[in-house]
């Protein structure tokens, strides 16, 4: 058996930041993964998608956007080749392709089995992202076997899908980018709409990005949020990174010929109904987007800076001209289902007493309660922006502070 | 957003109708089944009217609310009166129709409101094979050509998407597209 101070499961952006700042602390380490560096990003997102968030913003420990285009999108394959050069650039302990089969409490840290070696760690870090496993309601069971059901993990491109109309459910990024995407090749796209939070690309003449970077809203931490737990929950922004920087909300969605309906409520066959939610979640929508923006407002305020700015310039409300209440998959001609309904995650290779009712890890700003054994990357870990390849630094630091704390603590 | 949880009527197409419609048939496939019927005289010449009453279907006899009448004739070019349309024509109706109606369905299925939709319908025949002066030829249309002018509140694509979809689920067209076994049965008195 190998011996380790710390093993890392996972080799994207929170696993090799964890790396980096071990190294840093000249903590002995490995970092394994199933795939290659970054696989997620490799495997499981489709052709078109760049980041939500410009190049500038992705700040690993130790390592930044060099390019030509700081204000610019990465594509999957830039944002693959971004993270492999920032492994080389530290030599981070990458052991790619290896897959952790069992993880085991020992009386002095955790046996780590993998399909290509056994590894004795002191410590152990689960870094294996936020992205796990794709989150499909139970209603989905009720589907007509004849419809495609699809995840944005296995979407990749229109022409994958059965021919016809497509329905998508949850507008969340993914849910509006593939809804987007759909409408935009001429298919016909039924949209269910839950709680959304809409947000305009750019802002007084700034990437959206940088307002909420500036104003301190990424780097809030958990202990300043009322509900951790509510906060967690919420659906992504409505953002989409393309080279034109365009905006992308429910608005341009129905311009392109995409028709929404509330939150989907019944599932039976190729019958669809919608709960009465819609015009509430677009009101609540429109109206948490007017707070920020307030807040950006009484930034530049406060600052004195809204002379160098462009003027304030809100978006339009939503209006909708029609909303579907229910749907018959049959007469509209819909052939497939994208689930765009979130994550959750499952560690079936734990065998660490240390998951809820649902499966996801217990922790405390990524302390769990097993000692030496640590999460990295989970939604708000301990900052708005933990999953965040800009936010996971430091969260990473603090993790990496709790090791070495640990390996002081074995050797006395 | 106006439509709430009074029932939807787009495009006049009764949705939430249809929508339950479809349940129902869904537990009770049998109420699937539907024999259309019509008769049929003749009059004079070339001239024949259809009498179309009822049909069956859901579970009876479902009558129309009026009988309809319909005449059919050939053109004085072709010897006849002319007293109503030729039956290839009433093929054209027919093509025309259901591909219409079913555009209605389809968009307001989709929660497209349409404006206006119109359609050209032609159809060539070359009269050498019913006149018998060729066996080469064929009696019935050798082609059928139909364009849409669609008007709703969805970019082209959309629209052009439903009129795909409704030609995916029309009836008239599968009938002219794929054979259908015809028995034609006589009796003399």
């Amino acid at each position: 058996m190998r011996r380790t101070e710390a093993l890392i499961i996972g080799a994207g952006q929170a696993g090799l930041a964890m790396s980096r700042h071990l190294t840093d602390r000249g903590i002995d380490h490995v970092v394994v993964d199933r795939g290659q560096v970054g696989e997620r990003w490799r495997s499981e997102r489709w052709d078109s998608l760049r980041l939500l968030t410009p190049n500038w913003q992705t700040r690993l420990p130790g390592w930044t956007y060099q390019g030509p285009d700081p204000d610019g999108f990465m594509t999957m394959g830039e944002l693959a080749a971004h993270l492999a050069a920032y492994a080389v650039s530290f030599d981070a302990p990458v052991w790619e392709h290896t897959t952790v089969e069992r993880v085991r409490p020992l009386d002095d840290g955790y046996e780590v089995v993998t399909d290509r070696a056994t590894w004795h760690a002191d410590n152990v870090v689960i870094a294996t992202g936020a992205c796990d496993v794709p989150l499909v309601p139970a209603a989905a069971a009720g589907l007509d076997p004849r419809i495609q059901q699809l995840t944005p993990t296995r979407y990749r491109n229109p022409d994958q899908l059965a021919d016809g109309g497509v329905l998508v459910v949850g507008a969340s990024a993914s849910g509006i980018q593939i809804a987007d995407e759909l409408a935009a090749a001429g298919r016909y796209v039924a949209l269910a709409v839950g709680s959304h939070t809409r947000l305009p690309r750019d802002y007084r003449g700034r990437d959206i990005q940088w307002w909420l970077d500036e104003i301190g809203v990424w780097d809030t931490d958990i202990a300043d949020i009322r509900d951790v737990a509510a906060a967690r929950r919420a659906p992504s922004l409505q953002l989409i990174g393309t080279p034109e920087r365009r905006s992308i909300d429910l608005a341009s969605l129905h311009a392109r010929g995409v028709r929404m309906m509330g939150r989907l409520e019944m599932v039976d066959g190729t019958r669809i109904v919608a709960a009465d939610s819609l015009a509430d979640d677009v009101a609540r929508s429109d109206r948490r987007l007017h707070r920020l923006l307030d807040r950006i407002d009484a930034h530049v305020e406060a600052a004195g800076t809204s002379h160098c700015l462009e003027e304030a310039e809100r978006p339009e409300p939503i209006r909708l001209s029609t909303q579907l209440t229910a749907l018959d998959l049959a007469i509209a001609g819909i052939r497939t289902v994208v689930w765009a309904t979130g994550f959750r995650r499952e560690y079936p290779w734990l065998d660490v007493d240390v998951c809820d009712a649902a499966g996801e890890l217990i922790h405390h700003r990524g302390v769990t309660p097993a000692p030496g054994l640590f999460a990295l990357g989970l939604p708000m870990l301990m900052r708005r922006n933990s999953t965040f390849i800009d936010g996971v630094g430091r969260d990473a630091a603090e993790l990496a502070e709790h090791i070495h704390e640990r390996a002081i603590a074995l050797a006395a | 957003m106006s439509e709430t949880m009074e029932a939807t009527v787009r495009n006049g197409v009764p949705v939430d109708q249809l929508f339950g419609t479809i349940n129902v048939v869904k537990s009770q496939r049998e109420l699937a089944a539907f024999q259309f019927r019509a008769s049929n005289q003749w009059v004079n010449g070339t001239h024949s009217r259809t009498m179309i009453e009822d049909f069956t279907g859901a579970g009876g006899v479902q009558q129309h609310g009026t009988e309809f009448v319909l005449d059919a004739d050939h053109p004085a070019v072709l010897c006849g009166e002319d007293n109503g349309p030729s039956p290839v024509e009433y093929l054209l109706h027919a093509l025309a129709t259901c591909l219409t109606a079913g555009i209605a369905n389809v968009a307001a299925a989709r929660g497209i409101e349409l404006t206006s939709v119109e359609s050209r319908i032609e159809g060539d025949m070359d009269l050498q094979g019913i006149l018998g002066l060729s066996d080469e030829v064929r009696n019935g249309y050798q082609a059928m050509r139909i364009s849409f002018v669609v008007e709703g509140d969805a970019p082209a694509e959309q629209l052009e998407a439903i009129v795909a979809q409704s030609q995916a689920r029309s009836a008239v067209f599968d009938v002219i597209t794929n054979q259908v076994p015809v028995s034609i049965d006589v009796a003399t008195k």
